[in-house]
């Protein structure tokens, strides 16, 4: 694994790159990582960096990064919107070409990382397939419940007496600011855009009782797209206050990503 | 990040099996302690709502060299090797980090610091290595005092939510009447772990001789506590409660921040924070040949 920063000096990005871990093994193509954004971005390292391993070991060179604004990139936490993760993920993917000799580029995203995954396949034609692992469908939604899960702290708490007003020009979701440029751009996804056609291969990870599948899944078939379902076995919680559920690793969905891979 | 300052990733240990970020300034160091920042549990070197990134930043503007790093098993580092506790390995852990910053940078001598566990790990540090001069501590684990048990009950009681929470079956007290274990509960029962044991925890005798040792060798202290611990420690002097008689001299800043979390995630209050430490840092820890100045 080599860590490094790359991109503009103004605007360093840091990725983790791993190379094929044995020669012995052919090597399977490049695969650019998408992480999610805010409180599920903790969450997810952990599993980011065993799909990582496990990819290298059956032979693909893998490239996880952090957008601007998080992680170990520069740039403060209300930096960026989801417009600018993208593009910091298709400068990932020209980092990932140039390091692993390949043209073609899978890009295996979570949650909202799962959309920059997907728009990154509707921009470039180097993306050959694109991983979708519980993308966010409905941006309002989401941001809907992530500000409750904020109230629902808020109502436990002994020290903070009123929940916060939805409406601020920043909000504090579970200790991370969400701007209005950054609410914008996220509440602007609808299963509307998962309707539009793509080359890319498409793979879909979700548990059987995420209530987005029946609605993603029509949405994706009906512009003819290549699409193959997979289910999620394991709970995956992708926040924290989930009764300690998360940060688990869900060693089974990795496995089937890697298998996949082959 | 501004221009000022400058990032690198390294690697060291056995193996270079450790793996961390170095903020720089680009000018010349202040001169002063190298700043190593240690995991809060098993969030990686970012820290919790990315604390970490932020407080090496601020550090590395005022002049700081800072590392924070991954112990073995998380973020980026090497998976940790059995036949060693939690402890053990993290206190091993801090120790390379300090070597490999004395031989490749030139430290004489450092400041610990951390949230929740990576506190509790900085004490325990700093107690056995005579290289550090300060300890940072954010949401270090306490005891709690009479006094403070009393605050929250009382507090709990006068809560709308506890109330809600017991007529709707969810409080706390029910699930423990109906012998439901949950998280942690059940990991402690599959070990046969009491509540009370923790890897990284401290009685409150043990607090006291550690803190003594400190203070007669000099180390400046810096702790802060949030509303995130409200549970634990509910009121600004419970410290000196806790030990009392315990002469700090002129080498403790005590910061209560009980308006915020755990993790200091809203922006004013994590502006507050960095400013807090900054000058903290300035005060007891002065750039080469400048004078002490009061706070």
């Amino acid at each position: 694994m080599n860590l490094l920063f790359f991109g503009d000096s103004n605007r360093q990005l840091f990725g983790a790159y791993h190379a094929p871990s044995s020669s012995s093994v052919p090597a399977r193509g490049a695969m650019i990582l998408c992480p999610p954004w805010g409180p599920e971005y903790f969450i997810s390292h952990r599993i980011l960096r065993r799909l990582a391993e496990r990819l290298s070991d059956s032979g693909c060179h893998v490239l996880r990064f952090d957008y601007f604004g998080t992680g170990d990139s520069a740039g403060e936490r209300e930096d960026g919107d989801l417009t600018s993760w993208c593009e910091d993920a298709s400068l990932a993917v020209d980092e990932l070409r140039d390091m692993s000799g390949f043209e073609n580029v899978t890009a295996i995203g979570i949650r909202l990382g799962a959309v920059v995954g997907w728009r990154l396949a509707q921009q470039r034609p180097d993306i050959c397939a694109v991983s979708m692992w519980d993308p966010v469908v409905d941006g309002a939604q989401y941001v809907r419940e992530l500000i409750e899960a904020q109230q629902e702290i808020d109502r436990w708490s002994l020290t903070c007496a009123k929940p916060r007003a939805s409406k601020a020009r920043v909000l504090n979701l579970i200790g991370y600011p969400l701007t209005s440029a950054m609410r914008s751009s996220i509440e602007a996804v609808e299963t509307d855009e998962f309707t539009r056609p793509t080359k890319s291969r498409i793979t879909l990870f979700q548990s059987s009782s995420s209530p987005d599948r029946p609605l993603l899944s029509r949405a994706l078939q009906a512009a003819s797209n290549t699409v193959q379902f997979e289910l999620v076995p394991e709970h995956t919680s992708w926040l924290e206050n989930d009764n300690f559920a998360a940060g688990g690793l869900p060693y089974a969905t990795v496995e089937r990503m890697v298998e996949l891979a082959r | 990040m501004t221009p000022r300052i400058r990032e690198r990733v390294v690697r060291f240990g056995v193996g270079q099996g450790l793996s961390g970020i170095l903020s720089m300034p680009r000018s010349d160091p202040a001169g002063t302690p190298f700043v190593v920042i240690v995991n809060a549990g098993i969030v990686h070197r970012v820290g919790p709502n990315r604390l970490y990134v932020d407080i090496a930043r601020a550090l590395a503007e005022r002049g700081h060299t800072v590392l924070r790093f991954d112990l073995h098993g998380l973020g980026d580092s090497e998976p940790l090797s059995g036949g060693t506790s939690l402890t053990s390995a993290a206190m091993a852990d801090i120790k390379t980090a300090f070597d490999f910053l004395e031989a490749s940078h030139g430290a004489q001598s450092f400041i610990c610091c951390g949230l929740c566990s990576g506190a509790n790990y900085s004490v325990l540090n700093a107690f056995d290595d005579a290289r550090v001069v300060g300890v940072l501590l954010v949401d270090p684990t306490v005891a709690r005092t009479r006094r403070g048990r009393l605050l929250h009950y009382r507090q709990r009681l006068l809560h709308a939510a506890t109330w809600r929470a017991l007529l709707t079956l969810r409080h706390p007290l029910w699930r423990r009447a109906l012998g439901v274990q949950r998280g942690m509960a059940v990991a402690r029962a599959a070990l046969g772990q009491s509540e009370q044991q923790e890897p990284s925890q401290m009685s409150a005798a043990q607090v006291r001789i550690a803190l003594e040792r400190l203070i007669d060798r000099g180390v400046q202290l810096m702790l802060v506590f949030t509303g995130g611990v409200n549970h634990q420690y509910n009121y600004r002097d419970q410290l000196f409660d806790l030990l009392p008689g315990l002469d700090f001299r002129d080498q403790l800043r005590l910061d209560f921040m009980p308006e915020t979390d755990h993790t200091v995630g809203d922006l004013p209050s994590r502006k507050q924070l960095l400013r807090s430490i900054g000058d903290w840092m300035a005060y007891s820890f002065p750039r080469r040949g400048a004078a002490k100045q009061p706070e």
